[in-house]
């Protein structure tokens, strides 16, 4: 996968950073000679490393030569006579005692580090599983899907038709060998006991041979299988083999039945092969009889082996080319159409990139919001052990020694946090894998490999310079006589925060509203998306699918027989109130569609209408009014002309301002035309999902639709739907045994389903905020307590010439609110900046949306009041006489 | 360090040093030249980071077995880069450990512990 110029960029640039913390390491000498080749000689090396192989080797450069950095500088100082490797241990176990004797420090701070690197650890892990390692293919980055588009409607990854497909494998493409798939397929398996009902994948023979992954057993599906008159086989998923034959090799050769239709088992996949899409338990092949496949009924995805050294634009520019000569061949249905060219990698990882980057992002924040509070709080520790500093420097000890034993004791800290972080990612992981959407693809394979430890090390020991280099510099800096003269009681001049610590605050402030204002934005968007109105009434529906078997309902007559039966059973079952049947459900985004005329308009004028066949009670029991005209009724199957329901949508598009009522639509032209009329319509629906327009959708009698098997059913009641499960299971399995209850959901259930990808990541980007918010008021309040303790002698001077307690609590509350707000600015600007970038994951939510940004101020600034009251009121209740006595 | 103290019988040379006098035997590099170069000699199995090798070549500055090249980088290369070549000392020094070297090929030879066919699968492809 080679990443796009500007990731690149990017990420060189971040590779040379870290590079540069770790040159610190290598004595001055070295440094001030070659540091320029050196760094020239690295850039060559990752150039290099980038063009070999990607992202990866981009990271695995790096991290090669920040150990060979640390390994050669600790080698040149042993060998200068410093400190051996002997002695680097004593004086981290030194670094550890001294840590150990302020037991409460140590652990807040050893927390404070795990929090930012286990959140990093885990979001790495997410990151590189999902987007960085290498698909499980045969030469992944050769493997391309190929999509019709039409960008006068808006289809950017159009699937393609069966003779479409057809025609493109026999002609020369940009692919060496080219497949389809069909997506979704369901068959039931009957083995032992309840039959089963199975999703899988109707391929073309190329399919499997071109993603060049070897089976377990047996054989793959090949070309020879497809075309009419073949014996039909299949091919098991690892999965389905364990699960119903028992994991027996000799299953290869024997036949199973799917559907009533006999199957020969010809192979079994391996554990590791990653389905395409979704889950898939079984391949068969996709019955190509050209002859009976429509031109203008597209469902299939196009996956390729490009040719060696041909680009996605070569590719797509080829196509294009390709579909146009096509459209000149059968206009019918290819009007319009061009074509385009992506690699699967693109494909599979396109959607989730930015969700991805975004909680990298995140993280990154909260990684370094940790490192500003560390800091804070060793210069706050660092004050107060000034004198043993000073004591230590006026014996002769080295400035160099001083801090470096102070950056041993970060570095102790960053391995404390280490082990603290790795369980916590492991545990961040866990919960990401139980509600992380199926969108998130590959998320199973997700996990704490040695990589992500590998990884998570290394923020250990950059963690430790982070936070730890400037309070180790400023620890062995400054002058050595005030603390001395001071005493080693009180500190007077600890009473006031460095520029520095100010700063730092400021910093962890600013990066925490940015955080905040992305969580907002997030949580914002997640509101108005579950408060879309789908046009339907979910709450009470229990729905279900089910698809007689096409070799015992072989007619159109016998199929709608079996609907008639099974509704009318249904309609018995107690607490169901209205019963009805429809292809495709609500926010399923399955369904199909055609293009119609309208009746005493010109030819050329053509809608592309969605076509949803029902039957029975449908829009009652989905609870969807009819605005206009009237419902199917029983005498429509006879009706001449065939009757049609609109959405409001639709009738707005083709009708606008006029009732739809008695409209005619037609299909065909001259003699050859079918004619259909519109007899009702109902109000929007939202059809394709939450996030989109509601479509332009039509109704049609299921019983005039013959090709749409299988239905879903739908049930309102009054109730809880599943409860609905047992009685409705027993009325089908009256009217058929054989058929099973596949998909059991209710209405409600299937658009939480919906939510759940903007839920989750918009729980995993508060969750991170709130850890910022956390650490970022733990710093404010060390910050003002620690100002307030060292100042104890003038408040209690102050008081004692009358101040009220009232002012002195507000002064300190006020000097804190001074600190927040540049803060709070500062962090809204990077928030505005910034939040162009998640701007695609936002629905109906501007990224610049006024009231998420206040409301965020007004909680930053609410929440540095709180941090700073307790110092407050610790100040205001000083004893003016205890304050005096004990200077 | 002076030329006197270390002379070239300060055998035998680290297996790194070696490898960077070979690399620079046939012509003048730069750093990234050179990590190539002992990558390429080694069958890719040593592939020094910045650190370790510039840590290298300022000892053997020092130790008068390399100096800086008068080759400048050209107008399209880097400019950071700077070129080094190998010193009449240090050609001595490699000659010495390669003979050293050449010798105890010999002696395992001699017992047995190599063939000369698996000996010869060793060497490098250009």
């Amino acid at each position: 996968m080679t990443p796009r110029p500007r990731d690149a960029l990017l990420l060189d640039r971040l590779s040379v950073a870290v590079r540069r913390a770790f040159v610190f390491v290598l004595p001055a000498r070295l440094r001030r000679e070659s540091a320029p080749e050196m760094e020239a000689a690295f850039q060559a090396m990752l150039a290099e490393a980038r063009d070999r192989a990607g992202l990866r080797g981009v990271l695995v450069v790096t991290a090669r030569e920040c150990w060979d950095l640390t390994r050669a500088g600790a080698a040149l100082h042993r060998e200068r006579g410093g400190a051996s490797a002997g002695d680097l241990g004593r004086s981290l176990v030194r670094s550890l005692r001294t840590l150990l004797r302020t037991p409460g420090f140590t652990a807040v701070a050893a927390g404070t580090v795990a929090v930012g690197m286990g959140g990093a650890a885990a979001m790495f892990a997410l990151v590189d599983g999902v987007l960085l390692r290498p698909l499980p293919y045969e030469e992944p980055d050769r493997l391309a899907h190929a999509f019709l588009t039409n960008p006068e409607l808006g289809w950017d990854r159009g699937p393609v038709s069966g003779p479409n497909f057809d025609d493109w494998r026999r002609r020369t493409t940009p692919f060496e060998s080219l497949a389809a798939y069909q997506m979704g397929v369901q068959k039931t398996l009957v083995a032992e006991g309840e039959p089963r009902r199975l999703v899988g994948t109707a391929v073309s023979g190329e399919l499997l041979p071109t993603l060049g992954v070897a089976p377990l057993h047996g054989r793959t599906i090949r070309p020879s299988d497809e075309g009419p008159g073949r014996e039909p086989v299949v091919v098991l998923s690892h999965d389905l083999w364990v699960g119903s034959f028992g994991g027996d090799a000799g299953v290869v050769g024997r036949r199973v039945s799917l559907d009533d239709e006999r199957y020969t088992v010809v192979g079994v996949m391996p554990p590791d092969f990653l389905p395409l899409y979704g889950p898939s338990t079984f391949w068969v092949p996709f019955p190509f009889d050209v002859a009976t496949l429509d031109r203008d009924q597209s469902f299939l995805t196009v996956l390729g082996r490009l040719r060696p050294g041909v680009t996605t634009t070569e590719a797509t520019a080829s196509m294009e080319a390709l579909v146009r000569d096509i459209e000149r061949t059968y206009p019918e249905g290819n009007e319009g159409r061009s074509a385009r060219v992506e690699t699967r990698a693109a494909v599979v990882t396109g959607g989730v990139r930015t969700q991805l980057l975004l909680f990298l992002g995140a993280v990154g924040l909260l990684l370094v919001i940790s490192w500003a509070n560390l800091a804070g709080l060793l210069l706050t520790r660092g004050v107060a052990r000034r004198r043993e500093m000073a004591v230590r420097r006026a014996l002769g000890g080295s400035r160099g020694r001083i801090a470096g034993q102070r950056l041993g004791e970060s570095l102790v800290l960053a391995l404390m946090g280490l082990v603290l972080a790795l369980p916590l990612a492991w545990g961040i992981l866990e919960a990401v894998r139980a509600l992380g959407p199926a969108e998130l693809p590959r998320l199973q394979a997700v996990g704490m490999s040695r990589g992500v430890g590998v990884f998570t090390a290394g923020v250990a020991v950059l963690s430790a310079l982070g936070f730890g280099l400037a309070p180790a510099l400023r620890a062995s800096g400054g002058d050595l006589v005030t603390p001395l003269k001071e005493g080693g009681g009180r500190s007077r001049s600890g009473g006031y925060a460095s520029r520095f610590q100010r700063g730092l605050v400021v910093l962890q402030v600013a990066l925490t509203v940015a955080l905040l204002s992305g969580a907002g934005l997030l949580a914002d968007s997640l509101v108005r998306l579950a408060a879309v109105d789908t046009g339907f009434q979910p709450e009470g529906v229990l729905t279900f699918r089910v698809e007689p078997p096409s070799a015992a309902y072989a007619s159109a007559e016998e199929q709608d027989a079996f609907y008639r039966g099974l509704l009318a059973s249904l309609r018995v079952v107690p607490g169901a109130d209205a019963v009805g049947a429809s292809w495709a459900l609500p926010l399923g985004a399955n369904f199909g569609s055609s293009r119609y005329r309208v009746e005493g308009r010109p030819d050329d004028e053509e809608h592309l209408l969605q076509l949803v066949p029902i039957r029975g009670d449908w829009f009652e029991a989905m609870g969807i009014p009819i605005r206009e005209g009237r419902r199917f009724r029983a005498s429509d199957d006879a009706a001449e002309p065939p009757p049609v329901i609109v959405s409001g949508a639709l009738a707005r598009a083709i009708w606008p301002g006029q009732s739809p009522v008695g409209e005619r639509l037609r299909k065909g032209s001259g003699d050859e035309a079918a004619l259909f009329e519109v007899v009702g319509v109902v109000d929007d629906l939202t059809m394709a999902g939450l996030d989109e327009e509601p479509g332009l959708l039509s109704f049609w009698p299921h019983s005039a639709v013959p090709w749409a098997r299988d239905l879903y059913v739908v049930i309102r009641t009054d109730g809880d739907p599943l409860a609905l499960v047992p009685g409705a299971r027993t009325a089908v399995r009256r009217v058929d045994s054989r058929v099973p209850l596949a998909e059991v959901s209710t209405m409600a259930g299937r658009i939480d389903g919906e939510l759940a990808a903007p839920r989750f990541r918009t729980a995993l980007v508060a969750g991170f905020s709130g850890a910022a918010v956390l650490l970022a008021l733990l710093g404010l309040y060390g910050v003002t307590s620690f100002v307030v303790a060292g100042r104890t002698h003038e408040i209690g001077v102050k008081m004692a010439l009358g101040a009220p307690a009232r002012r002195v609590r507000w002064a300190i509350l006020g000097w804190g609110a001074a600190l927040a707000l540049p803060g709070i600015v500062l962090g809204l600007l990077l928030a505005l900046v910034g939040a162009r970038w998640v701007q695609g994951l936002l629905f109906r939510t501007s990224s610049g949306d006024a009231g998420v940004y206040a409301a965020v101020a007004v909680v930053a600034l609410l929440a540095t009041l709180a941090a700073c009251w307790v110092p407050a009121r610790r100040a205001s209740s000083v004893d003016p006489s205890e304050a005096l006595r004990a200077d | 360090m002076s030329d006197d103290v270390r002379a070239p019988d300060t055998l035998p040379l680290t297996p790194l040093s070696h490898a960077i006098l070979l690399a620079l035997a046939d012509r003048d590099r730069h750093g990234y030249g050179i990590i190539k170069e002992v990558e390429r000699q080694s069958g890719g199995t040593v592939a020094p980071g910045t650190g370790t090798l510039y840590a290298a070549l300022r000892r053997m500055q020092g130790e008068g077995l390399l100096a800086d090249s008068d080759r400048e980088p050209g107008p399209d290369e880097d400019q950071r880069r700077r070129y080094y070549r190998i010193t009449a000392r240090g050609r001595d020094a490699a000659r010495a450990e390669t003979l050293r070297l050449a010798r105890l090929v010999a002696v395992a030879r001699e017992k047995a512990l190599v063939t000369p066919a698996e000996a010869a699968s060793q060497e490098p492809s250009s």
